[in-house]
């Protein structure tokens, strides 16, 4: 075979391979962002700014720590799935961690990381880190985001929320409501 | 003003050298050859430029976030320029005719286009990740088109990336344990040995020789932790690695300012030891108390690696190239090891001793370039010395009169040793011409 053909192959290689790696994300979230059931999520924000990726907010889950037994062996950076039940308002509360994922029909499971563990008095309190923590916003609209959002939290009858598609443990994040105005529109 | 090429064959003419019709067929001849290679690089490098620019542009069009487009749509353009861009980049690679300017411009298109790809795509379905994490997934995208393209600008690009990423990684160590920066580095590595091989003297061969040291430089500050002060002898001994390596006889083949390894090297180690020749570095190590922890911090391992480095650089080039005269900055590195040792049980000492190495340097500088007539080299020396002086300025308590004589000798010794250099050279060469005119 020709050095010239075998270049070719190997280029068309390289191709496919610089196409797959976007494209396997594009097909995954797709699937979380059709299939996957609602799901909303109480939050509070900050206002950060990455060079390559524009503006975006880094979101704070009200539900993001849990207590767990002295003598369980969760340890920080560990992935973990959060098993969590919908109250009366759709806003998920958590209801228990597990090492792996799954299905239960009253339950609606995410994955997330332990970012660290605390020690308390006879427990130890779990601090996760969700994988949709990130929203990007046209760059103008960020800064009111994070005002309305400071207003939201001083408003006790007002509740901030992200909404999410949640697909066998994997989460894509649709949008972020205050009260039921979206941010987005 | 030099005179052109036009008139010099007519001075020939006018002298006799050439008759009117010798002198007729080589200014026909000329005007039918190609552009000359200067205009081509010129058309290269602008439209490198063009092409940086407009990925710039792209980049900073996409982070201003197109809420307003369907998600299909968003999609559709963040893929277009990365297809696009493989496309024109196998055209320019695969095409009927070698187009080497449009190559290299395809291959920065492509750079930008996979970054900016991979960013919209994490833009568009919110997808959480560290920078480090996207400037790898990106650098191990494009690395390949270095060896597929054969292009130095590429490797240059994916260099510069690579070091973008360890030094981010780096700085946020706690969420990336493993830094992938040499991994990069190393897959690289192949390409730039095959540019050392058949291209020794291009210019992009040459941006290698600063882009490669400065990366690692940069590289090195990003393992600072717990036992800091280790940094500055491992610095010492990556800059004598760079300084050594420049002394091997490819990069002294080359002129003195091209070489990155020798200038970066050299200045390095210098700056180190001025830094050094304050007393802030040798009390807190004097005050510094052993502990275990200390050994296992990154500035450990990295001091053993360069120290190592240091070592086999210097056996390898005092046999390459055993006159060692040239290299008068060679064994700093071990004399310093010796007097950071001092450090840790004496604070007064090892400062002197900076200083003392520092002059001693600065004289064998001006030595080597008295020795090998090179004004360049015989002023570097004074400058050294003219910067320790400095420095000592801002810390010594000896009074203003003393600094000013200290600073009027330097400023003599300036004037006299250049004035006795172009005398000389000016003695033995009493027409002043060119001797190869």
């Amino acid at each position: 075979m020709k050095s010239s053909s075998i270049a070719g192959i190997l280029f068309i290689a390289m191709m496919t391979i610089q196409l797959y790696v976007p494209i396997r994300e594009v097909i995954r979230k797709e699937r979380v962002w059709h299939s996957g059931i609602t799901a909303k999520m109480q939050l509070a924000p900050i206002d950060p700014s990455d060079p390559f990726r524009g503006k975006f907010i880094t979101l704070s889950f009200r539900e993001n720590t849990i207590d767990v037994s002295t003598r369980s062996e969760w340890k920080a950076g560990q992935e973990v799935y959060v098993f969590m039940k919908p109250d009366n308002n759709r806003l998920l509360h958590i209801d228990h961690l597990g090492a792996f994922y799954s299905e239960d029909k009253n339950l609606i499971c995410l994955k997330a990381t332990i970012q660290r563990l605390n020690d308390k008095q006879g427990y130890k309190e779990v601090r996760l880190l969700y994988p949709f923590e990130q929203f990007y916003m046209e760059e103008s609209k960020a800064p009111k985001a994070e005002e309305a959002y400071q207003s939201a939290l001083r408003d006790s009858s007002t509740i901030a929320y992200g909404l999410l598609s949640v697909y066998k443990g994997e989460a894509v994040i649709r949008d972020i409501l205050i009260g039921e105005k979206s941010l987005i529109k | 003003m030099p005179l052109t090429f036009e008139q010099r064959i007519d001075e020939l003419l006018q002298a006799g050298v050439i008759d009117p019709d010798t002198h007729q067929r080589i200014r026909n001849y000329y005007a039918t050859q190609k552009q000359p290679a200067s205009l081509n690089r010129t058309i290269l490098v602008f439209g490198i430029l063009g092409a940086l620019l407009v990925g710039l542009g792209a980049i900073l069009i996409i982070a201003h976030n197109w809420d307003t487009l369907p998600r299909l749509s968003r999609l559709i353009i963040a893929f277009l320029p990365l297809i696009a861009s493989q496309l024109f980049c196998g055209w320019t690679i695969f095409g009927d005719k070698a187009r080497p300017a449009l190559k290299e411009i395809a291959v920065t298109c492509l750079f930008f286009a996979i970054g900016a790809c991979l960013a919209l795509v994490s833009q568009i379905y919110h997808i959480e990740g560290s920078l480090a994490n996207f400037l790898l997934a990106w650098a191990a995208l494009y690395i390949p088109v270095i060896y597929l393209a054969r292009s130095s600008i590429a490797s240059l690009l994916a260099v510069a990336l690579a070091a973008y990423y360890g030094f981010t990684a780096g700085i946020m160590s706690y969420q990336h344990p493993f830094n992938w920066y040499f991994a990069l580095m190393a897959a690289i590595a192949p390409y730039y040995l095959l540019l050392l091989r058949r291209q020794p003297f291009a210019n992009t061969t040459v941006f290698h020789h600063w882009l490669i040291p400065i990366s690692l430089t940069i590289m090195l500050g990003t393992v600072a932790g717990s036992g800091g002060n280790l940094l500055f002898p491992a610095y010492v001994n990556l800059f004598s690695v760079f300084y050594l390596a420049g002394n091997l006889p490819l990069f002294r083949e080359q002129k003195r300012r091209l070489s990155g390894y020798l200038v970066l090297g050299s200045l390095g180690i210098i700056v180190t030891l001025l830094i050094c020749s304050f007393d802030f570095l040798w009390q807190d190590l004097a005050s510094t108390k052993f502990n275990v922890g200390l050994y296992k911090s990154g500035e450990v391992y990295a001091f053993a690696v360069t120290l190592l480095a240091a070592i086999g650089m210097l056996v390898y080039v005092s046999r390459l190239v055993p006159d060692s005269t040239a290299r008068p900055l060679q064994y700093v590195f071990a004399v310093f090891l010796v007097i950071f040792i001092i450090g840790y049980f004496d604070s007064k000492l090892p400062q002197i001793l900076v200083n003392l190495l520092l002059l001693v340097l600065s004289i064998l500088v001006i030595r080597k370039g008295i020795r090998t007539d090179r004004l360049e080299i015989l002023n570097y020396g004074l400058l050294i010395l003219s910067a320790q002086v400095l420095c000592r300025f801002f810390d010594t308590e000896i009074s203003f009169l003393l600094r000013g004589l200290l600073f009027i000798s330097v400023g003599t010794g300036f004037f006299v040793a250049n004035y006795q250099m172009i005398s000389r050279r000016k003695s033995l060469n009493p027409a002043g011409k060119n001797p190869l005119s």
